[in-house]
């Protein structure tokens, strides 16, 4: 089923005559994971602000759950999306992690009693429970993010944006967050779109969306994107270390049966071919 | 025998209203020229140690000689300062640091401090942009009108302009993409060719595998290991204490030995190096 869905997209800011986004047609599935990639500048951040319609197109048409995307469903659109920026940092107002979970519930009309139920669960989700009267201020970067993570999730959305929401983490808490999105998307059929230039993040994906200069490069499966080298590198990506690995042993000699496989493919390939 | 640009002997460190020492019982030497780089989990005190390296902080028990100079709980704050002029410290997200109006004043701001000639200055604002490869035409610009990875740039060279004899970068790649961060570290290690020691903390052991001589690992205000990257990804009961992941090329030779694949060499620090690896070995099994 087609959650998102997008036609004729275009964005300008008001003073500007170039285009930031030109003419984008896009469908994202339900319960999918849905990598957006591209150059710094190229629109993929303004793009994810559109679906969440904290930016109105210039002209073209976002559709949610078949529901248009524009000022009067906005408070709708909000309830079923949920955002996580890059800086952790940018994103606190609660004096406790509890606090700051809530704060998207406030404004929901929803019992002081609920409330603290969804806090609970959600903070248990991400694994912070026992952080639930800690200042924000006191933790690290990754318990940030997974709060963060948190006060989305308290709102049950069923899409999560994440605006390069692993870059500032160190790896082992990028692999952490990585690992409990897969498994709450798994569990709460959630679908998750993730603005990001991370390679280990986009081979998350289902469906990788190329930006650059405001269009839709290519899109395709994890295969069709990381297996074209020009483009990768064209956008600043860089190279999947599994294909660099590949070309590396193609140059020396060796005969790889597929175009591409993944880290683990190549993996079991070659302990298959050294036993 | 290289001199040592920084040795560290019996150092301790607490942080004022803390009970717990931030760093305990430091000993260490860095040799002139070297790429060391400063390695562990966050909260493990990396940032700390390169704060004294720099005179940002005194110790509170042990010595330091940083570029020649000495350093202990007794030092003065004016000495502390003269630190300064021998090692440039780029923290992390430097960018964010940026004030000046054009991206030439920025430059210009820690050798004026430092209190050049204007011509000293000029001269070190156009060494410093040539260095980190963006061009001179660049100074009249507002350094905020930059890409992220040109701003950090701007920054790095407002440090370069001190020609610091020590650099030490932390984490000088975070939140970079894959190009700029490659950009970065060649012009880093350029940097270090051309006789200026790296001290670089960073969370990427594929830089640590690929740029350092020398690495030194961090665990709750110790020094757990101080050695070569290769011995360091050769001890993966080490590794896994010290909560630090392997470098690709070093997993996957470790995965196709535990496969029973005859690898000569076990920790190959590049996919060139593992990638003749596994040649040899395909090779050595058809001539079985």
């Amino acid at each position: 089923m087609t959650q998102i869905k997008i036609r004729n997209l275009t964005f300008k800011y008001p003073d500007s005559k170039s285009l930031v986004l030109d003419n984008i047609n896009l469908d994202i599935k339900a319960s999918s994971w849905t990598a957006i990639i591209g150059h710094n500048g190229s629109g993929k951040s303004t793009l994810a602000r559109l679906i969440d319609g904290l930016l109105m197109p210039t002209s073209g048409l976002i559709e949610v759950d078949g529901m248009k995307v524009d000022e009067n469903t906005l408070g709708i659109i909000h309830q079923q999306i949920g955002f996580v920026f890059q800086n952790p940092e940018n994103q606190f107002v609660g004096a406790t992690v509890a606090d700051d979970v809530a704060f998207g519930l406030e404004n929901r009309q929803i019992s002081r009693l609920e409330m603290e139920d969804r806090i609970n669960s959600a903070l248990a989700m991400v694994g912070m429970t026992k952080y639930k009267n800690v200042e924000p201020i006191n933790l690290s970067g990754g318990q940030k993010q997974r709060v963060a993570l948190a006060g989305v999730l308290a709102l049950m959305p069923k899409v999560i944006i994440l605006d390069e929401a692993t870059s500032m983490l160190d790896p082992r808490a990028r692999q952490e967050i990585l690992t409990l999105l897969k498994k709450l998307k798994k569990e709460y059929n959630l679908s998750i779109i993730s603005i990001t230039h991370d390679l280990n993040e986009i081979e998350l994906a289902d469906k990788i969306v190329v930006i650059n200069d405001a269009k839709i490069a290519k899109q395709g499966s994890p295969a069709e994107i990381l297996g074209d080298k020009e483009l990768l590198l064209k956008i600043g990506v860089g190279i999947p270390a599994s294909q660099q690995l590949q070309s590396l042993l193609v140059e020396r000699g060796v005969t790889i049966p597929q175009k591409y496989l993944s880290l683990e493919e190549l993996k079991n390939w070659l302990s298959q071919q050294l036993q | 025998m290289a001199k040592s640009a920084v040795t560290i002997k019996d150092l301790h460190y607490k942080y004022p209203n803390t009970t717990s020492e931030a760093l305990s019982d430091i000993s260490l030497t860095i040799k002139e020229q070297e790429f060391v780089a400063i390695v562990g989990q966050t909260g493990s005190g990396k940032s700390t140690l390169v704060s004294l390296i720099d005179g940002l902080i005194k110790p509170e028990k042990g010595d330091l000689n940083v570029a020649g100079l000495k350093i202990n709980a007794t030092t003065k704050a004016e000495d502390l300062s003269k630190v300064h002029h021998r090692v440039g410290f780029v923290f992390q997200f430097p960018e964010q640091q940026l004030f000046a109006e054009t991206v030439e004043e920025d430059i210009a701001f820690g050798p004026r401090n430092l209190g050049w000639t204007a011509g000293q200055i000029k001269k070190s604002v156009d060494d410093a942009l040539k260095m980190v490869g963006l061009p001179v035409a660049l100074k009249t610009h507002s350094p905020f009108a930059l890409s992220g990875g040109q701003m950090r740039r701007v920054a790095i060279a407002g440090v370069l302009a001190m020609k610091p004899q020590i650099l030490i970068l932390d984490e000088p790649t975070a939140g970079l993409d894959t190009q700029a961060t490659n950009e970065l570290l060649k012009l880093i290690k350029q940097l270090n060719n051309k006789a200026t020691t790296v001290i670089m903390v960073t969370h990427q052991m594929e830089q640590v595998a690929r740029y350092a001589d020398h690495v030194i690992a961090m665990s709750e205000g110790k020094v757990i290991a101080d050695t070569t990257p290769r011995h360091l990804f050769s001890d993966s009961q080490q590794l896994a204490k010290l909560s630090l992941t392997l470098p690709i090329s070093v997993d996957i030779a470790q995965f196709l030995r535990k496969h029973d694949a005859k690898l000569e060499n076990t920790e190959p620090l590049t996919l060139d190096s593992l990638a003749d690896e596994i040649v040899k070995a395909m090779r050595s099994k058809e001539n079985e």
